[in-house]
Order: C-alpha cells, then structure tokens, then sequence
C-alpha cells in the first residue's frame, strides 16, 4: 500500500477529492488497520475526466477484475456512486457521496485538511468520520470503528 | 498516538499494513 503515489497522482491531476473511511480515521487518530484508501470524489464531469487520467497514471483495474476488463471512464465514474480499482499502489473505494454527509459540496465545508509528503490532503474532521460511521453500522466492524471515534473524540476532549 | 502528526500516522498505517500482508503471505491456508 502507497498512499504516497495515490495521492500524488490526485494532485498532479488536480483531482477534487477528500480522505475518507479508515485512512482518514488513521490521520485523525484512530488505531485501525486499513488496507485502502477510501475517496469522496466531485462527481462532475471535468472532475471525472481528471480523475480518471489519474486512475490510468496508477493503471488502475475495475476490482475484483473481470474476464473482459471493464474501463474506468469519466462516464464510469460519472455514472456510479461506488467505483472500487485496484491499482499497484494500493486498492481504492471512490465514492460520490457519504452516507451521512452528503456529496463532495456538502462535506468540504467542515473537512480539514494535513500535510503528506509535500502535499496538502483534504481530510474529513473526526466529527465527520463519527457522523458517517453512525449512519453506517452494517457490520459489527463498524460498531467497533465508532467507539474508537467516540473515545478519540473524548480524549480531544480531555485534552 | 495523538502526539503523532497525522501525515506519521498515515506511514504508521502503511508499515503496519504490509508486516499483516507479509504474515499473512507466510501462513499456511487453513485446510478445509
């Protein structure tokens, strides 16, 4: 796993995106292991054709593959909430909207942002993170996921 | 952990992902 190279392809193709999921839990403080990093991409049209240059950059694959593989397009991507390829450098999970949150526009408002390896990531808050893990609790993984949130949020909390 | 920056708990993430992809490489599948 190299979110080095994911995030630099995002940045040198000028991709409109925020950390989300394990990743952006990890950046926050959390204790997960996470083996992919989970995006919320501005799904309009200039957007989809950047980001899909940047998805040909890392040769990414539509995941799991299939006998005829299927291209990532900017209509792919402009069609579908979830997208999952699999590139070198890691697995990603491209997603339109949060549950939750909203679509790109309504959680950049509130995200943050950190710095890696030169680059500045934007990066949901840990009150996004807790929002979004409370509207998605299908495993009982996620449950897991929350608490550590929550005690993370008090430890903040209590300095 | 908190006095970590976030861009060191990312690389903590990474290292620690790939020493559980290489156990788990080295582990005998489980027979059915």
């Amino acid at each position: 796993m190299d979110p080095g190279a994911i995030l630099r392809a995002l940045a040198e193709s000028r991709v409109e995106y925020a950390l989300v999921g394990g990743l952006a839990a990890t950046a926050q403080g959390a204790s997960l292991a996470t083996f992919d990093v989970d995006l919320c991409f501005r799904q309009e049209q200039g957007n989809c054709e950047r980001l899909a240059r940047a998805l040909a950059k890392l040769q990414a694959e539509v995941f799991p593959p299939r006998a005829e593989p299927i291209p990532i397009t900017p209509d792919l991507l402009l069609g579908h909430r979830l997208v999952h390829p699999k590139t070198p450098a890691g697995r990603l999970d491209l997603l339109a909207e949060i549950p939750g949150l909203g679509r790109y526009d309504d959680l950049m408002a509130e995200a943050e942002s950190f710095d890696f390896a030169g680059l500045t990531v934007p990066v949901l808050s840990l009150d996004q993170l807790i929002r979004a893990k409370s509207a998605l609790q299908h495993q009982p993984k996620d449950r897991e996921h929350l608490d550590q949130l929550l005690a993370l949020k008090r430890l903040r909390e209590v300095g | 952990m908190l006095a970590l920056t976030p861009e060191e708990r990312v690389l903590r993430n990474v290292h620690f992902v790939a020493l559980i992809e290489e156990l788990r490489r080295g582990r005998p599948e489980p027979r059915a």
